[in-house]
């Protein structure tokens, strides 16, 4: 091999080894985030069908007091909490999950969002936050999470992810239902028919009272796992009292492809208590 | 598409140009021969890299007539003899007439195909080259996943059925796939994209490490991968092949069928292949996800099922004038995703459904049809060539609208399109290679694309856009008395992206508007040009070398530009920047091959400096997304950065029946502003190979059993993982793998069997888009091939 060769081997190895020894004293590290205290302590709950540790159990116009502690060895970035819903458990269905979107229903509850960012400074900082749920929340679980960046944006996302239990106080009992037909649990089914569903809801207060009384169905493909919403959405306007007779017709859909559905009856109450739900179990043979 | 028949193309073309190329007929000749001198008639000739083939008379003589100047392989194949594969520099009005000599089937393993594209750029660039055999024997899921064993390639992939390449270290836009000549145009950018080529359908392919953006365009700054056409059948005679594959681990069913027959040189091809396979095993029943341990029921990835269905037609006709082709194609990927990667995974959305062949939401459908015409005319020792191409690439990622914090009001909540594109890509290339002298060659050449993107579906991420791309080349090539070749280009492009403004409001459950996405419209105009120089010389009769300087550049594409919005493929709110400018790249490459007997190595070193590089990083100072459900922004940035790094890969034949082969493969990425590695660069690794060639014999040929190890190093610390990317551990892996030919009844049956991840090792790869979750990658997976080429005159 020529000397030129060597050179340029040479050449080339260089930035291996220059590389290789490059500062290890760049700032890596993510900030941290302590509860230094919270007004209402966490604990654990059945969320969504799942035991999680950190759950806050919070009434309508309760507030929730939080010091927290940020420290980075660099520079502090931001801060973001943001609360939002997660009535749908944000995943597939299971028993306790319903799978779908819960049907719009003109609301008159107020589901608790919140969205603050602020901006940190130096290497640590405590913040007090006070948070106040709705004085008309919508009960349910939603998600909490608290998050903080460096300033170069190192950052533990998802990490202080926790969830809210918030209760209406104005009611707390969940309504029931008290299905009359079809009388067997499973069926088998062709695509086409019509299933008769007949029964009546009751609940202590009025089912309209709060805006969110709705009876809906919807099926879940056992196969996959996945809940689709049938049409039947049935909201409660004024005239509905505490008890509801309901009398339909569920039709199989046509296209629907053969196996084993779970077909499920939801019930909310008008401050969205959710009633347990009726099941049957439909096959669907080739 | 009677006006655009070979027949009148070829009129067209010889009239065009008749008279400018006036140069006498050539031939190349020879013979086949026995080591004992008898004559072997109806062996297989092969003409590489044109795909000619011609079956040797009852004398053993073949000829090509029309031939023009150049490097060629001729590979001669006959029942009972070993392949042979020779070299010829053609030259007219020298004598080329070859007597080639076979041995009999002795105790060798055949040795690999290699072509010569002989007016390409790859004359100095690093480059590798793959036979039908190879990819055959290493056939993974996708043919992304089957390049992997070769020096310097990985990578980035989403389970098991959706891949994309990585060559040293650069990928997506950077890279540039072209299939028969024209541009794979599929959302590339994407990193849980995969590329849309049916695996069964390759049969020849180069890969060319290192800047190649002088001929292929801007994008091939980071190496272009070629899918060459099958070889072009002999006059009168027609072929069948059948390919079967089952992998144990998800149940994966796969085959492919191919009819192809030329009459008077007129021919035709049509293959069909389909894959489905189920969710997959990994040896793991649970995974740390945050804080969160979370269930892997019964060792399977839910959802990671998937179905894949390709069609690809071919009408062609050959002949003196040249080689003219139209091949269509569709590719059709439905792909499961595994529900704990969409969204934040929590256990319930991880139960097991009872089945592990659906295919649910979240998924990816993807189809590809591509529509594209191939002409090559021959003018003596010179030739046009010229491709058109017209692709649709149609991808749907479906997820349920409440994933995305979309309150049911908006939006029906069965409607579960997430994101959708509709790219429309037309291509067109010319290149004309002329011999000025005995010793200087030009090749001069046009590129030009149009695409247009449509977006649709819930979830906004990028709005409709435009792109046009041209550019014209020359480049130019000196071959001296001593076999030096010395090569210089220039090429300057032309670029335009337009994209439409769009505004997507946000929503909280209480259905008030808390934020918007919004894009603006942009219409910019990119002029650049790109340069290169490289010599290829032999340094003895055993060594000899590569070496490349190149300049080059690259547009930056509407997906780093005017994307805004939160990816919930990969958790991020990514935002583009408009003001970016075109990344430059400088690059060294030296490559040095040495050819023993039983000894053979190539060595490759690299540097390149871009500058302006683009990447995806926190944006600078930090800020939080303003949407719910979002992490920090993540926007486009441009820095200075450096990829370097070498490669080694030695094969070295220890007894004639035992081979041993090692590949050594380094990258190094670095920010000059932030001092760290650019995100996704894969980790260094060691692969090894022990082949033993059991048996050779008439009815059983090339029985080879191979032990294979892989040691991947950890990407760790600030050298190897950009800031807020997660570290990956070393791992290493062991595959077996055995074949047999079986000739009987005068007919080739190929037999393969793999074990891969044959200790069923848990491990997480780098580039893996589960990674991010620590979903560990697929367990131990038993892979059964059958093979049956089926030949015959008409």
């Amino acid at each position: 091999m020529n000397k030129v060769i060597l050179r340029l081997c040479f050449i080339l190895a260089v930035p291996q080894v220059i590389l290789s020894c490059a500062e290890e004293d760049i700032d890596r590290t993510a900030p941290e985030l302590t509860i230094l205290d919270s007004t209402i302590p966490a604990a654990s709950a059945e969320i969504c069908g799942g035991m999680e540790d950190q759950v806050y159990r919070i009434g309508n116009g309760d507030t929730l007091g939080l010091n927290l502690q940020f420290k980075d060895d660099v520079a502090l970035g931001e801060f973001k909490l943001d609360i939002h819903n997660n009535f749908d458990c944000h995943g597939h269905g299971t028993d306790q999950a319903p799978g779908v979107a819960v049907p719009d229903v003109s609301s008159a509850t107020e589901d608790w969002s919140e969205l603050i960012i602020e901006g940190l400074d130096g290497t640590m900082e405590n913040l007090n936050i006070t948070l106040m749920a709705p004085e008309n929340v919508t009960p349910g679980v939603y998600h909490f999470s608290l998050q903080v960046i460096d300033e170069s944006g190192n950052d533990t996302p998802l990490s202080d992810i926790f969830s809210i239990k918030a209760y209406n106080r104005k009611d707390t009992v969940p309504p029931v239902i008290n299905a009359a037909t079809p009388e067997r649990s499973t069926m088998d089914v062709q695509r086409g028919d019509k299933i008769r569903l007949t029964g009546s809801v009751r609940d202590n207060r009025s089912l309209s009272d709060g805006g969110n009384g709705v009876l809906y169905l919807s099926y879940t493909d056992l196969s996959s796992g996945n809940s689709f919403l049938s049409d039947i959405i049935i909201p409660f306007d004024n005239s509905v009292q505490t008890t509801y007779e309901y009398d339909f017709e569920f039709t199989v859909p046509r296209t629907i492809s053969s196996g084993r559905y779970r077909l499920s009856l939801s019930l909310h109450d008008g401050l969205r208590n959710i009633a347990e739900r009726v099941e049957y179990e439909l096959n669907i043979p080739n | 598409m009677s006006s655009i028949s070979p027949t009148n193309i070829r009129w067209v073309g010889i009239l065009l140009l008749l008279g400018l190329f006036c140069k006498g007929q050539a031939q190349i000749t020879g013979v086949v021969k026995a080591e004992d001198g008898e004559t072997l008639p109806a062996a297989s000739v092969l003409l590489l890299p044109d795909s000619l083939r011609q079956i040797t008379d009852m004398d053993g003589d073949f000829m090509f007539e029309h031939i023009p100047e150049g490097h060629y392989d001729i590979e001669i194949t006959y029942l009972g003899f070993q392949k042979k594969s020779q070299h010829i520099h053609y030259k007219e009005g020298q004598q080329n007439h070859l007597v080639v000599y076979l041995q009999p089937i002795g105790e060798l393993l055949p040795g690999v195909v290699v072509t010569d594209e002989h007016d390409k750029q790859e004359e100095v660039l690093s480059s590798e080259h793959l036979s039908s055999e190879y990819l055959r024997r290493n056939r993974r899921g996708t043919f992304a996943e089957s390049l992997e064993k070769k020096a310097g390639i990985s990578t980035i992939n989403v389970g098991v059925g959706i891949a994309k390449p990585v060559i040293r270290g650069l990928s997506g836009n950077r890279i540039i796939v072209n299939q028969f000549g024209i541009k794979q145009e599929g959302q590339q950018w994407g990193q849980d994209h995969g590329l849309e080529i049916d695996p069964f359908a390759v049969e020849r392919a180069e890969i060319i490490k290192g800047p190649a953006s002088l001929q292929y365009g801007s994008d091939g700054l980071g190496g272009v991968i070629n899918v060459f056409p099958g070889k072009i059948l002999p006059e009168n005679s027609y072929e069948a092949q059948l390919n079967g594959v089952y992998k144990s681990n998800n149940d994966h069913r796969g085959g492919s069928a191919k009819f192809g027959l030329n009459i008077n040189n007129f021919f035709a091809e049509a293959r069909w292949s389909e894959q489905t396979f189920g969710d997959y095993r990994v040896p793991a029943n649970i995974f740390e996800y945050n804080g969160f341990t979370l269930g892997i029921n019964n060792e399977r990835l839910k959802n990671t099922a998937g179905k894949e269905t390709n069609r690809q037609f071919t009408l062609g006709a050959t002949g003196k004038w040249g080689i003219s082709r139209i091949v269509f194609s569709e590719y059709k990927l439905d792909a499961g995703l595994f529900s704990g990667a969409v969204g934040i995974p929590r256990s319930y959305t991880l139960e097991d459904d009872g089945n592990d062949r659906d295919i649910d939401v979240p998924k990816q459908e993807v189809t590809h049809r591509k529509v594209s015409l191939h002409q090559l005319l021959y003018f003596g020792s010179d030739h046009l060539s010229i491709d058109l191409g017209y692709q649709q690439n149609l991808r749907t990622e479906r997820s349920f609208p409440e994933f995305h914090a979309i309150p049911a009001s908006q939006i029906d909540p069965n409607d579960t399109r997430a994101l959708a594109f509709d790219l429309q890509t037309w291509s067109a290339n010319a290149h004309l290679q002329k011999h000025l002298t005995d010793k200087d060659k030009i090749v001069l050449g046009v590129n030009a694309q149009y695409q247009e993107n449509m977006r649709s579906g819930f979830e906004f991420l990028m709005p409709d856009f435009q792109t046009f791309r041209s550019g014209a080349y020359g480049i130019w090539t000196h071959e001296t008395a001593d076999n030096h070749i010395f090569q210089a280009g220039i090429r300057g492009d032309f670029g335009k992206n337009q994209s439409e403004y769009f505004k997507q409001y946000v929503w909280n459950s209480n259905e008030a508007i808390i934020d918007s996405l919004e894009v603006p419209t942009t219409d910019d105009n990119f002029f650049n040009w790109s340069a290169s120089a490289g010599m290829n010389r032999p340094l003895s009769d055993l060594w000899y070398m590569k070496l490349n300087l190149g300049k080059s550049f690259r547009i930056p594409y509407p997906s780093e530009t005017v994307s805004n919005g939160i990816h919930h493929g990969t958790f991020r709110h990514e935002q583009g920047r408009s003001d970016l400018e075109s990344e430059h790249g400088y690059q060294m490459d030296l490559g040095l091959t040495y050819q023993g007997n039983s000894f053979q190595a190539q060595m490759a070193a690299y540097f390149n400096y871009f500058d302006n590089y683009i990447y995806l990083g926190p944006s600078s100072p930090a800020r939080f997304s303003r949407l719910p459900e979002a992490g920090q922004v993540f926007q486009y940035r441009q820095d200075n950065a450096i990829y370097t790094g070498f490669e080694v890969d030695y094969r070295w034949k220890i007894i004639p029946q035992l081979e041993w082969q090692q590949v050594v493969d380094y990258v190094r990425s670095y920010n000059t502003r932030t001092g760290l590695a650019l995100p996704f660069t894969p980790q260094p690794a060691i692969k090894s190979d022990l082949s033993w060639t059991v048996w050779q014999g008439d009815r059983m040929e090339n029985v080879f059993l191979q032990a294979s190890h892989e040691y991947h190093f950890a990407a760790e610390g600030p050298n190897r993982t950009d800031r807020t990317e997660l570290e990956t551990p070393a791992y290493q892996l062991w595959n077996f793998s055995a074949g047999a030919r079986l000739n009987l009844w005068g007919q080739k049956f190929h037999f393969d069997i793999q074990i891969q991840n044959a200790l069923d090792t848990r491990y997480l790869a780098h580039l893996s888009r589960y990674r991010w979750i620590n979903v560990p990658e697929q367990g131990r997976n038993v892979v059964l091939s059958i093979y049956i080429p089926i030949t015959g005159s008409l």
